[in-house]
């Protein structure tokens, strides 16, 4: 199993946008997917309730007042974390993740809170010792723009490459009430912007603990 | 049998020879069935995917599309690793109507599970195998009368793989019905028409090797699952067969050579082997034991030189190096040294080639599978101990080995050199019981102890780094070396030696310090305090 850990601080940063994309993405695969909704507004488990039954099965958790344990049996868990989260309480969290996506916006309030996300993040145990990856995911990009090239040279600031960029278009707010993402859209239209997930996706696939068990030599 | 799609575990074995010896082979009587049946003959062709990233090979996966006559039949084996299983993969396959992957059809949520996420056209071939199998179906009886079918199928052809082409040359043995013994026996028996060696690789594994150009990885021992209520009998078979897979699975980094540790590594699973033979030592039947010891002392042995040199070069005469830069007499020894280290290699190479190293493996493969050793020389109470649960074997050879080392190393502060290496000895007999065993405990209450042992045993080895340079170069300066011995040899052994030797001496304090806070650690295995 993988356990991803969708976190940002900063609300409106599009985390329940990643954490329903990357579940649907699993579920559509055949992974046994649950998607756990850490966060008080519930917008995650929202989009699940609204999840038409013939798509990719994703099994919703109520984490919202207290977290458990992951289910026996789930090849992909993504937690949907709370906003404004303290650190105290992402510990916890982060201590069941194999891989934090941190998903950013390119205005510059965003940006600075980021940072200190980030940089706050790097003193956590499990990250330190390199036992969780971190992904930083460009969200909303509008490719071209000044605040996109803002973004990249914060990115090379903060000394993350970044695991791909999302662009922005109207159709994820479209589909988010029916419960859908792009990854249940059939059409030739969308293919470009399922491309946009694919190093995110490869980047959480290469974190598998059981990948790193296979791998022999050290 | 591929027209539905379906899981299963293959059982087989494969042996590697020379199409020549191949061809031998495939006349060996116990290989014509009884009825005479016809050998098939097939001409397949395989083609392996993965990711760009490799991410199947890393989950220790491999998927292949094979071509056979008209047909396309899509594979997906787990446990395709070294370090997984010498005998047994898990595997899925299905037909599909093209050489294009088909994911949507694998109906196993393991085997999907196990995939993990493949995004669309990301699998791509890496390599490709061309075979022309003929296979003989051998039915029969094994050696204790029960049923056995058996396919051999006997390959020859080649892996591509980006351009270079590999030959390849090999028997499969799989089993379609009876016990996993009977694939040992048949095995053992053409070893006597001719000899084969068994191969550890599978054929992706190969193909992978070949595709990306990387040397055989090493790899570490697996830990087991033991617990206090484990059966003596489950532990025995779960500990022997752990140390075999180790050390099957370093074969090939320790031919290669390239790692030091593919070696050492092989000679940790033969060493934990044999040590693990002594802690079971009683509850086996007295031939099994020397039989199985004897072997693997002579496979260690013929490791031991290689190891030796290795450890010599790298981390006994290179700190002296760092202290004396530009020394010319230590530049010769490092030459000769590593002329002998490259002849101990080829020992190595030498001994796994030999047919006694295959049988020993094969005996020891299905004597593991049937658990032979309840056999009719088990006494009555070695019945008894392997019935018991593993605490309490743990327990007494636990405090058995503690105490001897106690007394062994009583009034340590006045033992001589050769005193002290019995202690080591003993030490070292201890930790690896400790090792087996210490699952068994909590985690806790160990610390202590482990720790005290590690401190003693890492201020002895420095006994063992003198008595260790002390033989090799003593060899170096012996009679093999003959009178041409290059100038500056004989004082470069006499710099290195002289350096250990001061270092005891240094270290003394430290030794009686570590030997006092060992001698003094409650043993965990005795509960509290």
């Amino acid at each position: 199993m993988i356990t991803i850990l969708v976190a940002n601080p900063k609300g409106g940063c599009g985390k329940t946008t990643v954490a329903t994309h990357i579940a649907a993405a699993f579920a559509n695969a055949g992974l046994r997917t649950a998607l756990a909704d850490a966060d008080k507004q519930g917008s995650s488990l929202g989009w699940m309730k609204q999840r038409p039954s013939e798509a990719g099965p994703i099994q919703p958790l109520d984490w919202r007042d207290s977290w458990g344990k992951p289910p026996k049996a789930i090849d992909r868990l993504i937690i949907d974390s709370p906003a404004a989260m303290k650190m105290g309480k992402i510990d916890d969290l982060l201590r069941m993740a194999d891989v934090v996506v941190v998903p950013v916006l390119p205005s510059g309030f965003d940006v600075a809170a980021t940072g200190d996300f980030l940089k706050k993040l790097e003193t956590l145990k499990p990250i330190r010792k390199s036992r969780t990856a971190v992904a930083v995911v460009r969200n909303r990009v509008q490719l071209g723009t000044r605040s996109a090239g803002r973004l990249d040279s914060f990115m090379i600031g903060v000394g993350h490459k970044g695991v791909g960029r999302l662009r922005h278009r109207t159709i994820y707010t479209e589909i988010a009430a029916q419960g859908l993402s792009i990854f249940d859209l059939s059409g030739k239209q969308y293919e470009d912007l399922r491309d946009d997930w694919a190093p995110l996706l490869r980047y959480i696939e290469n974190s598998d603990p059981g990948i790193n068990a296979f791998a022999g030599s050290r | 049998m591929a027209n539905q799609p379906s899981t299963a575990t293959e059982v087989e074995l494969k042996l590697a020879a020379d199409p020549e010896t191949l061809e031998r082979l495939w006349q060996a009587p116990m290989l014509r069935g009884r009825d005479g049946a016809a050998p098939k003959v097939k001409e397949l062709e395989n083609i392996y995917f993965d990711t760009a990233d490799l991410r199947l090979r890393k989950r220790g996966l491999a998927f292949r599309i094979r071509r056979d006559g008209t047909r396309f039949i899509q594979t997906v084996k787990t446990g395709d690793n070294e370090a997984a299983s010498l005998f047994s993969r898990g595997e899925w396959e299905g037909p599909v109507p093209s050489l294009e992957p088909q994911l949507d059809i694998i109906d196993d949520p393991e085997i999907r599970a196990a995939l993990g996420l493949i995004l669309p056209g990301e699998l791509r071939p890496v390599f490709v195998t061309r075979v022309h199998r003929e296979i003989q179906q051998v039915n029969g009886t094994d050696s204790l009368g029960r049923l056995k079918v058996i396919e051999a199928a006997f390959d020859r052809g080649e892996i591509e793989a980006s351009g270079s082409v590999q030959p390849l040359s090999e028997i499969e043995l799989e089993l379609v019905e009876g016990t996993p013994r009977a694939l040992f026996d048949l095995a053992l028996a053409l070893q006597d028409v001719a000899p084969t060696q068994l191969e550890t690789r599978s054929k992706s594994a190969r193909g992978y090797a070949l595709a990306t150009g990387r040397k055989p990885a090493w790899h570490p021992a697996k830990p087991l699952a033991l617990t206090a209520e484990t059966r003596t009998d489950n532990a025995l078979a779960a500990v022997l067969e752990a140390c075999l897979l180790h050390w099957t699975a370093n074969e090939a980094a320790a031919l290669d050579g390239s790692d030091p540790e593919g070696v050492h590594q092989m000679r940790v699973g033969l060493r934990r082997f044999r040590s693990a033979l002594s802690v079971f030592s009683e509850l086996l039947p007295e031939d099994h034991h020397r039989w199985l010891n004897t072997e693997a002392r002579w496979a260690l042995n013929a490791l031991g030189p290689a190891r030796d040199w290795d450890v010599f070069l790298a981390e006994l005469l290179a700190p002296v190096e760092a202290n004396r830069p530009g020394d010319k007499d230590l530049a010769v020894l490092r030459k000769v040294a590593e002329k002998r280290r490259a002849e101990a290699y080829q020992q190595v190479r030498e001994a796994v080639s030999e047919p006694r190293y295959t049988r020993f493996l094969l005996r020891l493969g299905g004597w593991l599978e049937d658990r032979a050793w309840h056999c009719a020389a088990l006494t009555p109470a070695q019945a008894v101990w392997l019935d018991q649960p593993l605490i309490t074997l743990a327990n007494k050879l636990l405090t058995k080995r503690h105490r001897k080392t106690l007394k062994l190393g009583k009034h340590f502060d006045r033992l001589s050199v050769e005193k002290r290496h019995e202690v080591r000895i003993a030490m070292k007999k201890l930790r690896y019981t400790t090792e087996f065993f210490r699952a068994l405990y909590p985690a806790k209450t160990e610390k202590p102890y482990l720790k005290a042992m590690r401190g003693l045993q890492e201020s002895l080895g420095h006994l063992n780094d003198v008595a260790v340079a002390e033989t090799l170069l003593a060899e170096l300066a012996g009679p093999r070396a003959g009178a041409r011995r290059p100038a500056g040899l004989d004082q470069a052994i006499g710099k290195v030696i002289g350096w250990y030797a001061h270092g005891v001496l240094s270290f003394e304090p430290e030794m009686r310090e570590t030997w006092r806070a060992f001698a003094k650690t409650h043993p965990f295995w005795n509960g509290k305090k």
